[in-house]
């Protein structure tokens, strides 16, 4: 076993014990605390008859495990995108945000609520609008050929994600203040308190999807973070892996802000912890940065949920966590991305 | 080996070179000289298929390049880009394993059989001292190696260096002129770009002046780089000395 089998296995065991910890915290805290002797003899009742009080049954089983199973997901999700991300783009302070598909969702997700449309639709709009803009962004580099395809790439992304944040500003200038406006803020923010078993199942899917081509491509992302022509010279067809990759990355980032909200900083922050723990390889990186992903979701919705007597938004939180994180790994390891 | 047919390239609809006739044999060093904006480098680009021909034929063995894949180019071209520091801390033997890329499926990671390749390569560039280390943070002649290393792990029939001694210290300027001379002697064909006619007579077979995207003069090297040519060539007069064997330009 060599240095870097060892990192990269050092990497997922410390992610699957962080998940670990953070699941068990989940499962006990909260407004009925669960404790842990309680939860270890439901674990080990299979589903079966645990002999404990069916309203802690019902905690764990309706209330506490879709939401911590969401909170993994989309913070597995986000991770993921976001180190495919920066690996595509070159850039550090790059997010799965980049090409617009948190502008888009919430673009849909706030019409939907200006509507008064059925949550269901609300969240169908904030995934076909994540998809879209992303779709438009693409279709604009797409039209510009010849030129570097990664810089027009984030410009249009920019321009797009402005765009469609203007057209945020006008709805909420025109919504209802007191019922609907509240709910488009909450929106804006993240949150997982509305989550339940059907939308888990729904994004499941979507996200298993989205990460199977970045995991079969993870050789050539590698390759791709030496330059368009570099990698095109090492016989990587450049364009057919940026499509995907994006594809890939767009379809799990809508999907699971299509439940939760805008959410961010950890698609931008949980790979760079990954990267500094595995180095940059993204066979090592993607399984690492997805542990790591969910665990940081998972104890931020805990937090989210327990620090105050009414839910704190997730992405208040993630930004408190995520940017003293940023700012020290930008003072202690800057010189790795020269 | 290599053959370019009446060839023009340029950027989109702009045409910086055209007209261009030249043929390379097998395990022959070809040299390109040309002052800066001649088009050496787009030439470069377009001949390794990262922008299409605007006009005429890239062949290699006779067989047309055009609508290749990058996979396909890269099974036959080793490309040494200029030196890069690279972006993320890889270490270098896995910059070296990139190479094998062009030889694996689309979804396949390197195997134990291309670490053995890139270790090879690295060894056969007396780098494999460097192998663990962080390719942003190793010299700049050091960073060539490597990227030497890199191309010959794709296995290439052609090796194509972008001005390799560009942006070098002296004594690494020697040290990549030697290992490419020495790869010339192992039977790969070679091209390579420089701002020094000195070098083409050190490494060179052949060599082609490239002025304002047409071809100045180009052959062997002796009948190619005279005076009269090099003088045309970058508009200031040039004399050829002879000085223990080896040509020097003044």
């Amino acid at each position: 076993m060599n240095r870097s089998q060892l990192r990269s296995g050092a990497g997922i065991c410390l992610g699957l014990g962080l998940l670990a910890a953070a699941a068990l915290a989940a499962f006990s805290v909260g407004a009925y605390p669960v404790s842990l002797g309680e939860l270890a003899r439901w674990a080990l009742a299979f589903g079966g008859e645990s002999g404990l009080p069916e309203a802690t049954e019902l905690v764990i089983e309706q209330i506490r495990g879709p939401r911590v199973l969401t909170a993994m997901l989309v913070g597995a999700s986000l991770a993921a995108a976001g180190a495919a991300y920066q690996g595509l783009f070159r850039n550090p302070l790059v997010s799965p945000d980049i090409l617009g598909v948190s502008s888009g969702a919430a673009l849909g997700a706030v019409l939907g609520i200006f509507l008064s449309l059925p949550f269901l639709a609300i969240q169908g709009l904030a995934f076909i609008g994540g998809l879209g803009a992303v779709g438009i962004v693409y279709g604009i580099a797409a039209a510009m050929r010849g030129r570097d395809p990664i810089l027009i790439l984030v410009l249009a992304g920019i321009v797009i994600g402005t765009l469609l944040g203007s057209g945020i500003s006008l709805i909420k200038v025109l919504a209802d203040p007191y019922n609907q406006l509240p709910a488009i803020t909450f929106w804006l923010l993240g949150s997982l308190s509305a989550v339940n078993r059907d939308d888990l199942l729904t994004v499941l899917p979507l996200t298993l999807i989205g990460l199977a081509p970045l995991a079969l491509l993870h050789w050539r992302l590698n390759v791709m973070s030496f330059g368009e022509e570099e990698a095109r010279a090492l016989g990587v067809d450049t364009t057919k892996v940026r499509l995907a990759v994006i594809a890939a990355a767009t379809l799990m980032t809508a999907a699971v802000v299509a439940i939760s909200g805008v959410v961010g900083w950890i698609g931008l922050v949980v790979p760079h912890l990954a990267r500094l723990l595995v180095g940059p390889s993204f066979g090592r990186l993607l399984p690492t940065a997805t542990l790591f992903g969910a665990a940081f979701l998972l104890l931020v919705d805990t937090l989210a949920r327990t620090l105050a007597p009414t839910e704190i938004p997730l992405g208040v939180l993630t930004a408190i966590v995520g940017a003293p994180i940023f700012i020290w790994l930008l003072a202690t390891s800057r010189r790795q991305w020269q | 080996m290599l053959r370019l047919d009446d060839l023009s390239f340029g950027y989109g609809r702009t045409i910086i070179g055209g007209g261009l006739t030249l043929d390379l044999a097998r395990g022959e060093t070809l040299a390109l000289l040309g002052p800066n904006g001649s088009g050496k480098t787009t030439l470069f680009k377009t001949v390794l298929g990262l922008l299409p021909a605007l006009a005429g034929r890239v062949l290699v063995e006779g067989a047309d390049s055009a609508g290749w894949s990058p996979g396909q180019r890269a099974r036959i071209f080793g490309y040494v880009p200029q030196s890069s520091p690279g972006f993320f801390p890889f270490s270098v033997a896995e910059v070296v394993l990139m190479g094998r890329t062009a030889r694996l499926g689309p979804f396949a990671a390197p195997a134990a059989q291309d670490r053995a390749v890139a270790a090879a390569m690295l060894e056969r560039l007396g780098i494999a001292h460097l192998a663990a280390r962080d390719f942003p943070r190793i010299s700049g002649g050091e960073r060539q190696l490597v990227l030497i290393a890199r191309a010959l792990a794709q296995e290439p029939a052609i090796l194509v260096l972008d001005e390799p001694t560009a942006s070098l210290d002296f004594g690494n300027q020697r040290l990549i002129l030697d290992t490419v001379r020495r790869l010339s002697g192992q039977g790969l064909s070679i091209v390579l770009s420089t701002h020094h006619p000195d070098e083409a007579f050190a490494v060179a077979d052949k060599a082609a002046l490239l002025r304002a995207g047409a071809l100045l003069a180009a052959g062997p090297v002796p009948a190619t780089l005279t005076e009269a040519n090099l003088s045309a060539l970058y508009g200031v007069p040039v004399a050829l000395h002879r000085v223990g064997g080896k040509v020097l330009c003044v």
